[in-house]
């Protein structure tokens, strides 16, 4: 049991405990009466209150071991074991009727104690709900609860059955099984109650990381986590379960249906014991939180070039949940009728075939080098900065700054930060590319680090051939105001230094453009993007459909008219440097069949 | 991954075409489109699309965003309108977006939908615009609503991604389904009481 004076929730326990054994004594009027006889001493009188202790725990399920690098992995049941129910809320309840007798929080042992009234009838409900309010000991503050979006975002719950107090202690230890039986070729056959415990925990385990090496005094706001056995990888209605795979919704948008979703179809996919994918979503919390996060979504994998944004969020997210579980090799778990499996990949070893900027499967490696302690050689890895630094770029500096949240403000305030080593960072993170070959010049794959800035001014690498290049660099374009207009063009198809063609929507490079500009002072502005008839990158179809995001400081106000060959926005701006990313829209959605080739926009400022 | 803000034309139009997919029936269906071609020239011709394969017109769309997955989509397709008992082939089209030694896939029923045949495929050395099209062969027992489980996992010499997905599939007329309120613990708090295992003294609980 966490006690703590300073805990309200512990004061009301207590207060309701007390409650409770007043009302148990006058109910029960004392009892006991002398049985015995012969003149000897009285017995002692009944007890009033008992202790109901125990432990709540929960049953996880571990990764098979690796016997070799392509076995199939996946979980191995047969390897269950319990594992405390770390700080979750408990609760004795009255039976019948489940009123609340008392509430307390489980220690990291997932131990819990309680006063409870004797001679009568309880119920021990440990809550899918771990909750700490600051104290002056403890500053640092969470709420994170796991419920069922299948069911009304119930929370989930793991009862005792009724415990007759009687005149003695109780002790009743509850754990929340995993419903699986039959070995390693069994199945799912009872409830899934270690399902939403272990969410919980992995939850508990990232908000711990988070708080102990990024900052003790951070009030993190409440994290809803959604599960249910009925979560399957479609996207359509969350509340039927349809939530297409495990992912984070952000609180702008999505209010009270905001947080993580997690998978649980066990025909197919569950995420509830993949620590790492949980703690992956958990950074995305954080980034909406805490920090920042420009991108747009969509699927993404290591290996593509990818909308830098999406590259750096998806990247750190993978290195951050090695960081959480202290494991670099990221585990995914499947099922299948043939016993599933995992995907996995190594945050620290496994190079990417197209490295750079845009590759997630860069940053995570990057950001892990610059985190872990292992160096070596092979990566040019020689730093070892720890989580505080990349914590406190990422809440700051990225998180305020103009610049889209990419790599490039990451790494440039992370060498400005005082001692850190900056030739050694520069040294990894173009570690990050291909020798280019002789035969394939122009842009090639990689990174400019050391005249990095947060608008990568410098950068030279595009991973794609010449005739690509204007889709990919710079990664920001120049733009004045009331100055003449700037020609940028975007496509859904990008050239590789090899000559093949790559295409890709909605969230991948070269799909959208961005744009920077400076206003001296306040003022209102009209941002106008053109495709015009005369520019032959405009004519045939689909119709073009221009549209424009303005980010200001990572705030978003988007033009997306369907109006064919111009969009504007006319808006009131600070002074400073902004952002504006421009897009032909049937390179980014991700609905249409047809898509217009390289098509340029035509953008201008007046104001 | 985050599906994040600002792009409310994007959210809406996935929104309803994930509704679109599923209540239509007809289960056509895919995820983001992704079509990626050989190249032709130095120079894409201006204002030309990008090859796409005419198949995949007939399909409709649904977009997924989630956590890294392998480079793949899936695009699918009920070749024939699904009747209780009657074994039923869904076509599956898998377009990997990067290169791949080798692409399994599994294809898994639910309870009341059996895989009758072709519950799995291997395609070799996958490359990025491949179109890969496998048929399942499923047999529903009664009518109602089913989800085929779709994994695809692509495998390299130094790591192997998965991407899941489920394809929905209606058999007949769907029951209605009823949704039953989730209990309310005694502050009106929605609750979803799961059994525990117990230990302890004295041993025997009491049935609640």
């Amino acid at each position: 049991m966490k006690f703590s004076k300073s805990n309200p929730l512990v004061a009301s326990a207590r207060a309701v405990s007390a409650l409770a054994v007043c009302l148990a004594f006058v109910g029960c009027g004392g009892g006991g009466g002398g049985s015995g006889g012969g003149g000897s001493e009285p017995p002692p009188p009944p007890a009033q209150t008992v202790t109901v202790s125990g432990r709540i725990a929960y049953q996880r399920v571990p990764f098979a071991a690796l016997a070799t690098p392509t076995a199939r992995g996946g979980l191995d049941h047969p390897a269950t074991f319990e594992a405390p129910a770390r700080e979750v809320v408990v609760e004795l309840l009255q039976s019948p009727g489940l009123a609340v007798l008392a509430t307390t929080t489980t220690g990291t042992d997932g131990r819990y104690s309680f006063t409870a009234p004797a001679n009568s009838n309880v119920v021990v409900r440990a809550k899918a709900l771990s909750r700490v309010t600051a104290s002056a000991s403890r500053p640092g503050s969470w709420d994170v609860r796991v419920l069922d979006n299948t069911s009304g975002d119930a929370l989930y719950t793991l009862d005792s059955s009724v415990i007759a107090t009687g005149a003695a202690d109780v002790v009743r230890n509850l754990t929340a099984a995993t419903g699986w039986s039959g070995g390693s070729t069994g199945s799912y056959t009872g409830a899934r109650a270690a399902a939403p415990f272990a969410i919980l925990d992995t939850l508990y385990e990232a908000t711990q990381q988070v708080l102990r090496e990024g900052d003790a005094t951070l009030a993190l706001q409440p994290l809803r986590a959604y599960w249910s056995p009925r979560n399957r990888p479609f996207a359509g209605d969350a509340a039927s379960g349809d939530i297409g795979t495990t992912l984070y919704r952000d609180v702008e948008n999505y209010g009270s249906e905001s947080g993580i979703y997690v998978l649980g179809d066990a025909t197919v996919d569950t995420d509830e014991f993949d620590r790492h994918v949980v703690a992956h979503e958990y950074f995305h919390f954080l980034e909406d939180v805490v920090g920042r996060e420009d991108g747009v979504g969509g699927s993404h994998s290591l290996d593509e070039r990818l909308d830098p944004r999406v590259a750096f969020s998806e990247g750190y997210a993978n290195a951050y949940s090695a960081m959480v579980t202290g494991d670099p090799l990221y585990r995914d778990s499947f099922e299948s009728a043939s016993g599933g499996g995992d995907g996995r990949f190594s945050v620290e070893g496994d190079p990417v075939t197209a490295p750079g900027w845009y590759s997630e499967g860069s940053v995570q490696r990057i950001v892990w080098d610059l985190y872990d302690a292992a160096n070596d050689s092979e990566d040019v890895d020689d730093v070892t900065l720890g989580f505080r630094p990349l914590f406190d770029v990422f809440r700051t500096e990225l998180a305020e700054g103009p610049a889209l949240t990419m790599l490039f403000p990451f790494v440039t305030a992370l060498k400005q930060r005082p001692g850190v080593p900056v030739t050694a960072i520069d040294a990894r993170v173009e570690a990050e590319r291909l020798p280019r070959p002789p035969e394939q010049p122009g842009p090639f794959f990689g990174i400019d680090a050391a005249r990095m800035d947060a608008y990568a001014t410098g950068e030279s690498h595009g991973s794609v051939g010449a005739e690509s290049l204007d889709l990919v660099l710079p990664v920001y374009t120049p733009l004045a105001l009331n100055a003449l207009p700037v020609r940028v063009c975007s496509s859904s198809q990008l050239i590789t230094p090899s000559g093949a063609a790559v295409s890709g929507s909605y969230n991948k490079l070269g799909n959208r453009r961005f744009l920077r500009f400076d206003v001296p002072g306040p003022r209102a502005i009209s941002i106008v993007v053109d495709c015009p008839a005369t520019d032959p990158t405009c004519v045939g179809g689909p119709v073009p459909d221009p549209d424009l995001v303005l980010w200001q400081a990572g705030v978003p106000q988007v033009a997306e008219s369907e109006t064919a060959f111009t969009e504007r926005l006319d808006v009131n701006v600070q002074a400073g440097t902004h952002v504006l990313e421009v897009y032909e829209y049937s390179h980014v959605d991700p609905a249409d069949t047809a898509r217009r080739g390289r098509t340029c926009l035509t953008v201008t400022i007046t104001g | 991954m985050q599906q994040t803000s600002a792009y409310r034309r994007l959210r809406t139009s996935v929104s309803i075409l994930g509704l679109v997919a599923l209540l239509a029936g007809c289960g056509k269906g895919d995820e983001e489109s992704v079509a990626t071609t050989p190249a032709t020239g130095a120079t894409p011709p201006p204002a030309a699309a990008p090859a796409e394969n005419p198949e995949d017109k007939r399909l409709a769309n649904a977009v997924m965003t989630g956590k890294t997955a392998a480079a793949v989509d899936l695009k699918y397709d009920v070749l024939v309108k699904p009747a209780v008992a009657q074994p039923f082939e869904i076509e599956l089209t898998l377009l990997p977006r990067a290169a791949a030694d080798v692409l399994e896939v599994e294809i898994t029923g639910i309870p009341g939908l059996t895989v009758a045949g072709g519950g799995t495929a291997r395609f070799e050395g996958v490359a990025p615009g491949d179109r890969h099209v496998h048929r399942v062969v499923v047999a529903a027992d009664g009518p109602g609503l089913y989800y085929v489980g779709v994994t695809a996992r692509m495998a390299t010499k130094v790591q192997t991604d998965v991407r899941t997905f489920s394809v929905p599939v209606v058999v007949g007329a769907v029951p209605a389904a009823e949704k039953p309120a989730p209990v309310q613990d005694a502050t009106g708090q929605a609750v979803q009481p799961m059994p525990a295992a117990e230990s302890g003294t004295p041993a025997e609980p009491k049935p609640q």
